[in-house]
C-alpha cells in the first residue's frame, strides 16, 4: 500500500472528523472567495473605467490649494499655468498631443451669431448686448485637438500652419453656420475690435481699442453628439486664432487697464481675462495615474492634473476605498484561518498518534508521513475550496450589488458617466487561479505546524 | 558472524542533576532459528534494551550490531524498515483498518522483496496465523485482543524481517492465547529461521524458550 493510499484510506474511513474538517475549510474559503470576487470586480471597474475615460488630461488651477498656498506663503500666485511648464509636461514620454489655449473677448457688432432658440428664452441676461462680443479661441497645436477629438470637422479651407503659430498671422476658423449667416467664405475678411471699456459710471464708454482684419482660412461644423444646446451654440460662435494674436491682444487689454487704473479708477485684477487652458492627449488612458504623477511633481502646488471629464479621482478613491477594505478582510481572514486550521489539523493528528508512531516504527520515511499528512490535508481542503468558490461567487454577487446601491460616494462621482459602469462579477482564469492559490497556500501554511509536531513525535513513548 | 550483537550498552536517564542507570553494562548475542527471552521483573529494564534492540532509542554509550554493522552507521530508520518486526503489547494496530490493510501498510513501507504478490503473503500470513478471510476483512476494533495480537505478529512477518521483537505479547491476553502465540513464536524460530527475541515476566514462556536471558539491576545473565 503506497502511502498516498494510506492518506485517501484515512480520509474515508475517519469520516466524521473529514467532515468537520471540510465545513471548516469551507467557511472560511467562502469567506476568502468572496473577497477575492468582490475584490476582482472593482478592479475590473476600476479597468473599465480607465478604459472609457478619454486619454486627456488637462492641469487645472484648484482653487482651494490655491487659496491655502497663498495664504501659506503670504503672496498671490499664478493661477496659470506657464507655458513653458505646459511644453516641459508635453515632453513627457505619456503624451502624444498636446494644446494649450488662451481666449480673448472681441468686439463686432455686425457679425450675427448662432442662436439657439431652446437656450435663449429662458435667459435673463442682455443678450442684445452681449451678442455683440465674439469669443475666439486662441491655440497652439496647428492642428486643432478639436479637429482630432472629433468636437468639429473642417469642411472648407485648411487649419493653421506651423509658421501662422510662431509668427503674429491675423487668420481665423469660423463655424460653417456663422459663414452661411454672415455670407462669409474663404479669403473673406471680419472685423474683430478689441475694446477695454470704461464702465466707472455704470455705462460702457470705450476707453481704448484697437482693431484687427482677420482672414478666413477655415470653415468647420460640429461634429454630432451636441445636436443643441448651450454646448453647441457656444461652439458655432467659436472662433479659432493662433494664441500669438489673441496674447498680442490681451497685452494691449493689460496696458489700457494699467492706463485706466492710473487715471484715478478702482483697480481690478479680474480684468485680466486671459486664461491660459491646457490639454494633453495620452497615448493611453491608462497612464493618465502615472501621467498624473509625474506632472504633479513638476508644477506649483496649487494646480491638479484632471481628465477631462473630472470622473476619475473620485471614483478612483472611492473603489481604492473598497479595495483596502476586502484586502484586509482577505488577509485578516486568511490570517485566522491559518491558526485555526493548524489548531484543528493537531487535534486530529494527536488522536492518531499512535498510528503515527505505528509508521515510525515501521522504519516509515519522515518525508512521505509529511507528504501523507499534507495530502490528507489537500484532498478535503481542495473539495472545500472548490465548493467555497461558488459560494463564494454566488455570495459576491450579492454582496457587492448591495454594496454598490449603498455606496453613495460611488454614485455620485460616477454620475458623470452616462450610466453605471457594471460591477461585473467575473469568473475568469485568473481569479479561480489568484484564489486557490491563496487557499492552497493557506491550508499549506496551515499544515506547517501539524507536521512539525508529528515529526517531533517520540515512537518510543508513543507505543512502548 | 552474529546476526545481533549488542555489545557493552548502558543507559541511563538524567534524573535532575543525578543519572539513573537503567542498563550498566549489557553485553548478549542472537542468532537467527532461535527462540529467546528476555526474563526480568518490573522495572528491571526490559522494555528499555528491547527500544535500543528495535532501535526507537539510542543507548547511552556503547554499541549494537546487526550482521555486523552498527545500527548508526546502518541507519535506525533503515533498519526498522528493513531488518526488524516488533511486536507489542499494546498491539499497535492502525484502528480505521482491517488486518489484511495493516499488513499491506507494513509492506508499503520495506524496501524487503516479497516471495510473491502482496495480497498473496497477506492473505497466508494471516491463514498462518489463523486470521480467517472474513475477520481479514473487518476493522481492528472488531477483532478480539488475541485476533489483534495475531495480526501484529502477521504484521512484524510480512516484511520478511530476520528478526522478530516483542514485548510482552501476551501480557493482555489469557493463558490459552498464551500458549498459542508462544507456539507461533517458536515455530517462527525453528521453522522459519527467524531470530525471535521476546521480553516477557513470565517463567512459564521462558521455559518454552531456547534461550534464556535475566535482566537484573542493569546486568544480564544467559540462563
Ligand atoms: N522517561 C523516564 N524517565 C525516568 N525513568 C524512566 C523513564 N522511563 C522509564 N523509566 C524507568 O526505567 C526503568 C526501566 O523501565 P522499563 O520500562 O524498561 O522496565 P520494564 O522492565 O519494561 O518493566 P515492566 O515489566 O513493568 O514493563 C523503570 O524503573 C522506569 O521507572
Ligand atoms: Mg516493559
Amino acid at each position: 500500500m503506497i502511502f498516498l493510499t494510506r492518506a485517501f484510506l484515512s480520509v474515508i474511513r475517519n469520516f466524521r472528523k473529514s467532515c468537520i474538517f471540510f465545513f471548516l475549510v469551507l467557511i472560511l474559503a467562502s469567506v476568502i472567495s468572496t473577497t477575492i470576487f468582490i475584490n476582482q470586480a472593482v478592479t475590473d471597474t476600476w479597468l473599465h473605467l480607465q478604459r472609457n475615460l478619454p486619454p486627456i488630461a488637462t492641469v487645472k488651477l484648484d482653487i482651494e490649494a490655491w487659496e491655502r498656498f497663498n495664504d501659506e506663503t503670504g503672496m498671490i500666485h499664478d493661477i496659470n499655468l506657464r507655458t513653458d511648464l505646459i511644453h516641459k509636461i508635453a515632453a513627457l514620454p505619456y503624451v502624444k498631443e498636446f494644446d494649450y489655449f488662451s481666449s480673448g473677448i472681441f468686439y463686432n457688432p455686425h457679425l450675427i451669431p448662432y442662436k439657439d432658440s431652446a437656450v435663449n428664452k429662458n435667459t435673463s441676461l442682455d443678450v442684445a448686448f452681449l451678442e455683440k462680443f465674439w469669443l475666439v479661441q486662441g491655440v497652439q497645436n496647428p492642428n486643432l485637438l478639436d479637429i482630432q477629438e472629433e468636437r468639429i470637422e473642417l469642411v472648407y479651407g485648411r487649419t493653421f500652419t506651423v509658421t501662422e503659430m510662431n509668427h503674429l498671422s491675423m487668420v481665423i476658423l469660423i463655424s460653417e453656420t456663422v459663414a452661411h449667416l454672415n455670407y462669409l467664405t474663404i479669403g473673406s475678411t471680419v472685423q474683430l475690435r478689441n475694446i477695454v471699456f470704461d464702465n466707472m459710471d455704470g455705462e460702457n464708454r470705450i476707453f481704448a481699442e484697437e482693431s484687427y482684419t482677420m482672414e478666413v482660412i477655415g470653415i468647420f461644423r460640429p461634429v454630432s453628439g451636441e445636436k443643441n444646446g448651450e454646448n453647441l451654440q457656444v461652439l458655432e460662435n467659436r472662433i479659432y486664432a493662433p494664441n500669438h494674436f489673441v496674447e498680442l491682444a490681451q497685452i494691449f487689454q493689460n496696458e489700457q487697464q494699467q492706463n485706466l487704473n492710473e487715471s484715478g479708477d478702482m483697480m481690478n485684477i479680474q480684468g485680466a481675462n486671459l486664461s491660459l487652458e491646457n490639454r494633453f492627449v495620452l497615448y493611453d488612458s491608462q497612464q493618465f495615474l502615472p501621467f498624473k504623477v509625474a506632472v504633479e511633481e513638476k508644477i506649483p502646488p496649487q494646480f491638479r492634473v484632471v481628465d477631462i471629464e473630472n470622473a476619475f479621482v473620485d471614483v478612483y478613491s472611492a473603489l481604492m476605498t473598497m479595495d483596502g477594505m476586502t484586502n484586509i478582510i482577505l488577509w485578516v481572514t486568511v490570517g485566522i484561518s491559518i491558526l485555526f486550521l493548524s489548531l484543528l489539523i493537531t487535534l486530529f493528528l494527536r488522536d492518531r498518534r499512535r498510528e503515527i508512531g505505528i509508521y515510525f516504527t515501521l522504519g516509515e520515511k519522515k518525508h512521505r508521513i509529511t507528504i501523507q499528512i499534507c495530502a490528507e490535508v489537500i484532498i478535503i481542503a481542495i473539495l472545500a475550496i472548490i465548493t467555497a468558490l461558488f459560494v463564494g461567487f454566488f455570495i459576491s454577487s450579492i454582496l457587492s450589488e448591495h454594496i454598490l446601491r449603498s455606496n453613495i460616494l460611488v454614485e455620485q462621482s460616477i454620475h458623470s458617466f452616462h450610466e453605471l459602469p457594471f460591477y461585473g462579477l467575473s469568473f475568469h482564469g485568473s481569479v479561480i487561479f489568484m484564489f486557490l492559490g491563496v487557499g492552497v497556500g493557506t491550508i499549506l501554511l496551515a499544515s506547517i505546524i501539524p507536521v512539525m509536531y508529528v515529526l517531533g513525535l517520540n515512537p518510543k513513548k508513543i507505543m512502548m | 558472524m552474529s546476526l545481533l550483537r549488542v555489545e557493552h550498552v548502558v543507559y541511563y536517564f538524567q534524573d535532575g542533576v543525578k543519572q539513573r542507570y537503567i542498563l550498566k553494562d549489557i553485553s548478549c548475542v542472537f542468532e537467527r532459528g532461535t527462540f529467546y527471552t528476555i526474563l526480568g521483573a518490573s522495572g528491571s529494564g526490559k522494555t528499555t534494551l528491547l527500544s535500543l534492540i528495535s532501535a526507537l532509542d539510542t543507548p547511552t554509550s556503547g554499541k549494537i550490531y546487526y550482521e555486523e554493522k552498527n545500527l548508526m552507521e546502518l541507519g535506525l530508520e533503515n533498519y526498522r524498515r528493513n531488518h526488524v518486526g516488533i511486536v507489542f503489547q499494546q498491539y499497535n494496530l492502525i484502528p480505521y483498518m482491517t488486518p489484511f490493510e495493516n499488513i499491506l501498510v507494513a509492506m508499503g513501507i520495506t524496501d524487503n522483496k516479497l516471495p510473491m504478490s502482496k495480497q498473496e503473503v497477506a492473505y497466508n500470513l494471516l491463514d498462518y496465523i489463523g486470521i480467517t478471510k472474513d475477520k481479514a476483512k473487518r476493522t481492528i476494533n472488531k477483532l478480539s485482543g488475541g485476533e489483534q495480537q495475531r495480526v501484529a505478529i502477521a504484521r512484524a512477518l510480512s516484511t520478511n524481517v530476520d528478526v522478530i521483537l516483542a514485548d510482552e505479547p501476551t501480557g493482555n491476553l489469557n493463558e490459552e492465547m498464551t500458549e498459542e502465540i508462544v507456539e507461533i513464536f517458536k515455530n517462527l524460530a525453528h521453522k522459519h529461521n527467524k531470530c525471535v527475541i521476546v521480553v516477557t515476566h513470565s517463567n512459564t514462556i521462558a521455559k518454552k524458550s531456547d534461550i534464556i536471558y535475566r535482566l537484573n539491576d542493569g546486568y544480564i545473565n544467559q540462563e
